[in-house]
């Protein structure tokens, strides 16, 4: 007794179905089907991860998609070749480049040009046949004279598209009445036309447990909520998984439409497993291979890397091209070399980053930055032939913004727009926006909804609520009618697919049309296009990707290094001094606001105690302060060590060699595969999924079975239990995010260069960071104060001197930093442009020389006028203010002959007639400039409020307090942290006119005070005092608001 | 001369109007229509708490933790504006509705020519306001602008003569300038009237142009301008929301009364009666109750309309917890009757409504009017369509036929239904029904077809599934029968 089901959708039809592919084929595997097809609405979604699960269940994946028709019926249809699916993919391509985004409709008339390896199935409800039948059922026919198609009209144009061998009559039965008048109609209709009928379940489900989530899609879907969506909703729970056994007796009256399933599917040879992809050739110069091009290019990389190239170095060429040239991966190489020359002759910065940096060949072809025989890193990790598949992958970081986009667009332009696109990012119900959704389905009060959000841990950070205390705190009680729906919805609809957006940065690029390997859609951002599948898909069918990852950091060196040498004092990022002492006194006192991966709280907090002295202390700095180390309680016993407070010890010698690097500490990623392979002797395989499931943030279930295997092995090697456990604990908590080794150190030269430039080139660096907002932990104004105390200057934004960016000016000491005109808020680049370009033209002499040249709204002249931006022609602010607002006459010849006659402008403001209006006090200017800037050059809003505060410290006067005391301190809050890994502990940074101090809450305080201290932009905080490890923060055990009537707030960067 | 009725944090005061007792607490009001509700109006104890206009709810909760965050209430500021405007038409003839919780009265032919008659009308005019928990400040002076000030700066009452003394300590905000202007001037820092009229006027003029000077002519005793003249609706509405469900009908016969009175006393001021009370309860699961009352006799008596209603509550039950409460009166003029020599009436018409409620109380509420199918899946779901007589039957659209037509053709048999459903036992076989008891039918089953299956609701206690059978006995006569968690019922017989 056998059955597939041919018709089923998943989450990946976004609200039309309820669970994902792999709930879907565990499912269809505990009930013994043999094989299933997927159709999702409009696409193949979740095609891979079908596949990916079936595979692994033993089980085959069909491919097949519902196509939404222009006459709004909906098409399901089967693959049965790779041409069928090649024509498939570019059909759906075609609707959904010419449509808005979830408008694709595919027309009747372009079906025959795609129809060859297809078979159609006549559809449920929403199908053409059966729409047709209860048209005529309706009368509607007979009545109109409209050009509605009768059922047999319908059949006959599938057959004509299809072919008569090619179309199947589907019936469904789920218990409805009324539902075999449609049967009866259908039967008589396949015989009529002499075609095969097919049963199928329309699938929109695994299992009945799953029906409630589709009846809140639908919900979502029409905008309305549960109690009133009445005949919307599903009548019953039976669009399940069903066995064959169940459907046999579903259909024992009609034992050909089971049969044909088999049939069917066994007709349907096509799965995923050959996609026909090809990585696309590079062109090479004549008499070349791509290997012996890519060998030519590597060797003189070498030689411009190194000099002479060493033995050492020639030697690991050989290895890895030789490898290379095995795998037949030379042209994916050259293409990112040849994208990585390209951005090197725009000028624009790039880095690999990840994996890559492992390979000799990439550093040589200055595709990374690290030396990898430096390091002693394992080019295995990047390439080796154990790889299930054994594409290389290589992530390029970019500085974010225009310049990334750039390259972005030069890839598009080299493959053409149906041979590149970006991967898919698919957006999921998380926490929050499920609850939303679920509470606005149950027609829950809005103001519970949103007293739910914000009670909501932000980020990925947990939180200490559980979901039914968050409910009751929200208002919603546990005795609630509808409190125990709200629960179970909030749960089944996490992880489940909302839409697709487009990943940041990774791009797949195809020899021959991308759009025949997977459907290709517009992405909301103009002139890009998404494929369907997500990195993780396309790595899996072994699609190649590049990451073009857009880094903030990568554009403030860029725009530091360019500032520096503009200035003549050139800085060369490839060649800084290794152990430059001002850097790293720097980091060992925490002194790294602005500085890459090392400023969060958590950093700042570790670095006094890390005192990283070396190049390799920041990768580990880096490494270290990530929720894998910490929550494997890694990070403590490595610090530890280091201070030589506790002995260097391993889990077994045999891991002296792997683990001597950390102090016996697991750290890294391949750290973890090496002890898998020495402890577990894991082969390269199964290192190879290890690896994988480490970096599959998605599957908790695929780290389990890895972890199980990996216990297996060691317990049969005869190792302790205690051992085992302290391991498997180490990697379990390590696929929380740990990094690579490689990639640590890719991140750590980013740290430590963008230390180096804030030791040595402060204003430039400063410059560069307010040019780049927003980015990093923290905001412009804690930029500028932080600037400021390491003695940059900064001077307020000037029409006659400001550039659109922030510049430095040579004048005494290092320079100072000109704010520029993008620090004003309100004025467009537009007003801008146009204003530096008549100053281009000719210095403006005047107020009224510069309003009459340069055409800004009145909002713009006010803002410019605000901020001092315009003192150069008045005597204070205010007079400007009051000189902005004057209509000016135009044309008027004697005006425009005495302006062009004036002298050089005059900055001790009496060239214009003095307002009648009274100077900014001290206090409104700094309002002022936070309000049309969000910073000051001016004072710390929290020296206004010292002298009204007593008994408060400042943050500079904390080191010198006594440990123990207990003291007062306040501030503007510029942090609130609240990381899963600190067992609820909450820490709160308060910037003061002399720099930042730091608080800890305990979890039982801050619950009590949470909305306090989550809403106050001022806090005082009273607590104990203490200094460990050089270490100084507040135990916080009372808070209160500061009271600030002229203060202004800057945001802080919250996670809680 | 003019007065202007000024009633400061209108928005708050009109939800508070209803609810006095919320006065001495802490209670901020958020404009939930804006992208982001912030504070916007606030009693004074809350902000002795700390809480203060432009903070976000959570913000006002964490410095006030048991302050009452209240949303704006269109309705009520309606309610409120309309009683306002009542008030002040039986006070001047001219009015206006200047802005929300402001109205301006000509007091041109009224006789008040003393600054002590006019205190005194003022005087009369707040207490009627006051006595509509419409706590108002009135103004006099020579021009509305002027009056509006003084009505501002009133504590209670204000009457101005010195139209520049008086308005140099104002701040500027006081003259209600636009917000483009008020930005500006802010910017400017000049923050009283008296700085802005000791700024260079041409300039000013050149500046804000015409803006400045309508700013200017607020305070000069000169310029007047004819009142946009207004008369008040004939609508007597109340509506509050409650911040606690209402489950038992103490504290609904509460605000009831309190409607009753005020919108009595709203119509007292006319010379009107009330000739029909339109009651909507709105429930916690979305629906509304509806109910309206005739009045056989018009009359503005308290307590003959608190009577009527007090019947209709105390054996009044809902669903589901009450959320909120709309009464409107319908006013009319007070009839004076003479009955024809043959014409028999009622000695009293409004007693004998109330009979009238007390039977439909005792039929149970929703057990009068035409039943109407609900659109959902559960079987035999409807709802009752109060009464209309007077309204002609809706037309059937041709959707609707269409369906009910399909719905025939899918049935093919009709279906007579045994009200209420008898109970039976089943006995099945695997899954199918074989043999049937009740006290309807009983025997073997010949043929039988199903299960249909339904469920739904399963989002709260209402949820339900049921397996229906068509069954055919051995003498041929077909049956539906049901299985659900309930039970086993006979459901019906097709004829």
């Amino acid at each position: 007794m056998r059955y597939v089901e041919l018709h089923a959708r998943s989450a990946f039809s976004f609200l039309r179905g309820a669970s994902t592919p792999e709930q879907l084929a565990e499912k269809a595997a505990s009930l013994a089907l043999p094989a299933m097809a997927l159709c999702d609405r409009d696409g193949v979604y979740g095609a891979p991860r079908l596949f990916g699960r079936a595979t692994e269940a033993g089980m085959r994946a069909i491919v097949g998609a519902e196509l939404s028709l222009e006459d709004e019926t909906v098409l399901p249809v089967l693959v049965e070749s790779r041409k069928g699916y090649q024509n498939l993919c570019q059909l759906l391509t075609r609707a959904h480049l010419r449509s808005e985004k979830g408008k694709a409709r595919v027309r009747w008339d372009e079906l025959p040009e795609f129809a060859e390896g297809l078979i159609a199935l006549t559809g449920d409800e929403e199908g053409p046949l059966v729409k047709a039948v209860h048209r005529t059922d309706l009368g509607r026919k007979a009545n109109s004279n409209s050009p509605i198609e009768t059922p047999f009209e319908v059949l006959r144009r599938l057959k004509n598209v299809f072919g008569s061998e090619r179309v199947y009559v589907e019936i469904q039965r789920h218990h409805l009445r009324g539902e075999e008048r449609t049967n009866n109609a259908l039967l008589q209709l396949a015989r009529a036309e002499g075609l095969p009928l097919l049963a199928t379940n329309g699938v929109l489900y695994a299992s009945v447990a799953e029906r409630p989530v589709l009846d809140v899609f639908t919900c979502i879907r029409h905008h309305t909520h549960l109690d009133a969506a009445g005949l919307l909703l599903a009548q019953n729970n039976e669009r399940c998984l069903k066995s064959p056994e169940q459907m046999v007796a579903l259909f024992r009256d009609c034992p050909e439409a089971i049969e044909n399933t088999v049939r069917l599917a066994e007709r349907l040879e096509f799965t995923l497993e050959n996609l026909g992809y090809e990585f696309p050739e590079f062109p090479v110069p004549e008499g070349h291979t791509m290997d012996s091009f890519l060998r030519e290019q590597a060797l003189a990389g070498a030689r411009e890397r190194y000099g002479h190239v060493p033995e050492k170095v020639r030697h690991q060429l050989d290895h890895e091209l030789a490898l290379i040239r095995k795998l037949k991966v030379a042209g994916y190489f050259l293409i990112v070399w040849d994208i990585v020359r390209f951005c090197r002759e725009n000028r624009i910065m790039a880095q690999g980053r990840g994996s890559a940096a492992n390979s000799t060949v990439c550093f040589c072809l200055g595709i990374t930055a690290v030396d990898p025989l430096r390091f002693h890193t394992l080019f295995e990790r990047f390439l080796s032939e154990g790889r299930k598949n054994a594409w290389p992958d290589i992530d390029i970081d970019l500085p974010s913004g225009e310049r990334r986009e750039r390259v972005i667009q030069e890839v598009y332009r080299r493959y053409g727009p149906q041979g590149a696109a970006m991967t898919a990012n698919v957006i999921t119900f998380r926490g929050r926006s499920a609850a939303r959704e679920a509470g606005k389905a149950l027609n829950l009060p809005n103001d519970v909804l949103n007293r739910f959000s914000s009670l909501y841990a932000n980020g990925d950070f947990p939180h200490t609520l559980d979901l039914t205390a968050q409910m009751e705190r929200s208002g919603l009680p546990r005795e609630h009618p509808r409190a125990p729906a709200f629960v179970a919805l909030c749960r089944a609809m996490q992880g489940l697919p909302r839409h697709l957006g487009q990943h940041s940065g990774g791009m797949i690029i195809s020899q021959g049309k991308l759009s025949s390997i997977v459907p290709l859609e517009n992405a909301s951002m103009p002139n890009r296009v998404v494929a369907q599948w997500d990195k993780d898909d396309c790595e899996d069918l072994g699609i190649i990707k590049v990451d073009f990852l857009g880094l903030g950091m990568m554009s403030v060196l860029q725009d530091s290094v360019e500032l520096a040498r503009e200035r003549g004092r050139p800085v060369d990022l490839a060649q800084l001094p290794q152990d430059d002492a001002r850097t790293f006194e720097m980091m060992q006192s925490a002194d790294t606001i602005g500085v890459f991966q090392i400023e969060s709280r958590a950093q700042m907090a570790t670095l006094p105690r890390m005192k990283p002295k070396c190049f390799y202390d920041v990768v580990i700095e880096v490494a270290i302060i990530r929720p894998g180390p910490i929550q494997g309680r890694l990070m403590h016993p490595y610090l530890k060590r280091r201070a030589k407070r506790e002995p260097v010890t391993y889990y077994h010698p045999d891991l002296k060699p792997v683990l001597e690097r950390t102090l016996g500490v697991p750290l890294f990623q391949e750290q973890m595969l090496e002890i898998a392979m020495v402890m577990a002797d894991f082969n390269g395989a199964e290192a190879e999924e290890l690896r994988r499931a480490l970096s599959f943030h998605r599957s908790q279930e695929r780290m389990q079975r890895v972890e199980k295997k990996l216990r297996a092995a060691m317990e049969r090697k005869g190792h302790p239990p205690q051992m085992i456990e302290e391991i498997l604990s180490a990697i379990g908590s390590f696929a929380l995010y740990g990094f690579p080794e490689s990639h640590a150190i890719s991140f750590a030269h980013l740290a430590y260069a963008s230390a180096y430039l804030k030791a040595h080139r402060a204003p430039e660096f400063y410059a560069s960071l307010l040019n780049n907002q927003p980015m990093g932990f923290y905001s412009p104004a804690t930029l500028v104060k932080d600037g400021q105390r390491h003695g940059v200057r900064f001077r307020p934004v000037c029409v006659l001197r400001s550039d659109w960016n922030c510049t430095v000016e040579d004048d005494s000491g290092d320079g100072s930093v000109r704010l520029g005109l993008c620090i004003v808020r309100g004025l467009s680049r537009t007003g801008a442009e146009r204003l530096l370009a008549q100053r281009r033209i000719r210095a403006f002499t005047s107020l009224n020389d510069m309003k009459r040249r340069v055409r800004l709204n009145k909002d713009e002249w006010r803002a410019l006028a605000e901020v001092g931006a315009l003192n150069c022609f008045a005597a204070h602010r205010r007079d400007a203010l009051w000189e902005v607002e004057k209509e000016l006459r135009e044309g008027d010849l004697f005006d425009e002959v005495a302006l062009a006659q004036t002298a050089p402008p005059s900055t001790n403001g009496q060239a214009e007639k003095a307002s009648p209006l009274a100077p900014m006090n001290y206090p409104e200017r700094i309002r002022a400039d936070y309000s049309a800037m969000g910073l000051t050059t001016g004072a710390h809003p929290m020296a206004l409020l010292r002298p009204r505060l007593t008994g408060i410290l400042r943050a500079a006067d904390l080191p010198g307090a006594r440990h123990g005391a207990r003291v007062r301190i306040a501030g503007n809050v510029i942090c609130r942290q609240r990381p899963g890994t600190a067992k609820g502990f909450v820490f709160v940074s308060l910037e003061d006119e002399t720099g930042v101090s730091n608080a800890i809450l305990s979890p039982p305080l801050f619950e009590a005070q949470r909305l306090l201290v989550t809403q106050e932009p001022f806090l005082v905080i009273e607590g104990r005092l203490q200094h460990i490890d050089n270490v100084t923060h507040v135990r916080a055990e009372r808070i209160e608001r500061l009271e600030h009537d002229t203060a202004v707030a800057v945001p802080s960067y919250d996670f809680h | 001369m003019f007065a202007v009725a000024f009633i400061p944090d209108f928005s708050l005061r009109a939800l508070l109007r209803l609810e006095p007792e919320l006065q001495s607490r802490p209670v901020a009001l958020l404009d939930s229509e804006s992208p982001k509700p912030v504070v916007i109006q606030l009693t004074p104890a809350a902000r002795a708490r700390g809480v203060e206009e432009g903070l976000t709810a959570s913000q006002a909760m964490a410095r006030c933790s048991d302050v009452l965050i209240r949303s704006r209430s269109a309705a009520r500021e309606t309610a409120a504006t309309e009683a306002l405007l009542q008030t002040a038409y039986a006070f001047s003839p001219v009015i206006e509705e200047t802005a929300p919780g402001v109205c301006t009265l000509e007091l041109k032919g009224l006789a008040l020519d003393t600054d002590s008659a006019l205190h005194t009308w003022a005087e009369r005019l707040r207490q009627a306001l006051v006595s509509l928990n419409l706590d108002a400040q009135i103004g006099v002076a020579a021009t509305p602008a002027l009056a509006a000030l003084a009505a501002r700066a009133a504590a209670p009452v204000r009457i101005v003569r010195d139209s520049l003394t008086f308005a140099s300590d104002l701040p500027v905000a006081a003259l209600d300038p636009s917000p483009e202007t008020a930005n500006l001037l802010e910017r400017w820092g000049i923050r009283t009237v008296g700085a802005l009229l000791a700024l260079d006027r041409p300039g000013l003029a050149e500046r804000l142009g015409s803006d400045a000077l309508a700013l200017l002519e607020r305070v000069s005793p000169g310029r007047t301008r004819p009142l946009r003249q207004v008369v008040p609706r004939d609508v007597f509405e109340e509506r509050i929301e409650f911040e606690n469900e209402i489950e038992t009908a103490e504290p609904l016969l509460f605000v009831l009364r309190r409607f009753v009175e005020q919108l009595a006393r709203r119509l007292e001021v006319i010379h009107l009666v009330v000739g029909e009370l339109h009651l909507n309860l709105g429930l916690s699961s979305g629906a509304v109750y509806e109910h309206a009352f005739r009045i056989p006799a018009p009359t503005s008596h308290v307590e003959t309309l608190f009577r009527m209603l007090q019947t209709h509550v105390d054996t009044l039950r809902t669903d589901a917890p009450i959320v909120w409460l709309r009464m409107e009166a319908r006013p009319c003029r007070p009839k004076l009757h003479q009955f024809g020599l043959f014409e028999t009436t009622l000695k009293d018409p409004n007693q004998f409504a109330e009979t009238l409620a007390r039977l439909t109380a005792l039929c149970g509420p929703g057990r009068v009017g035409t039943p109407v199918r609900e659109p959902t899946h559960r079987p035999d779901a409807f709802r009752l369509r109060p009464p209309q007589f007077d309204a002609p039957p809706a037309p059937i659209a041709h959707d609707e036929l269409l369906l009910h037509m399909q719905q025939k053709l899918d049935k093919g048999l009709q279906l007579r239904r045994l009200r209420e459903a008898v109970e039976m036992e089943i006995e099945f076989f695997g899954e199918r029904p074989i043999r049937v008891h009740s006290r309807v039918v009983s025997g073997v089953v010949a043929r039988a077809r199903g299960p249909f299956l339904s469920s739904g609701e399963w989002w709260d206690d209402n949820r339900w599934s049921r397996e229906e059978w068509d069954v055919q006995m051995t003498d041929g006569v077909l049956y539906r029968v049901v299985r659900s968690p309930q039970g086993c019922f006979l459901e019906g017989v097709y004829d």
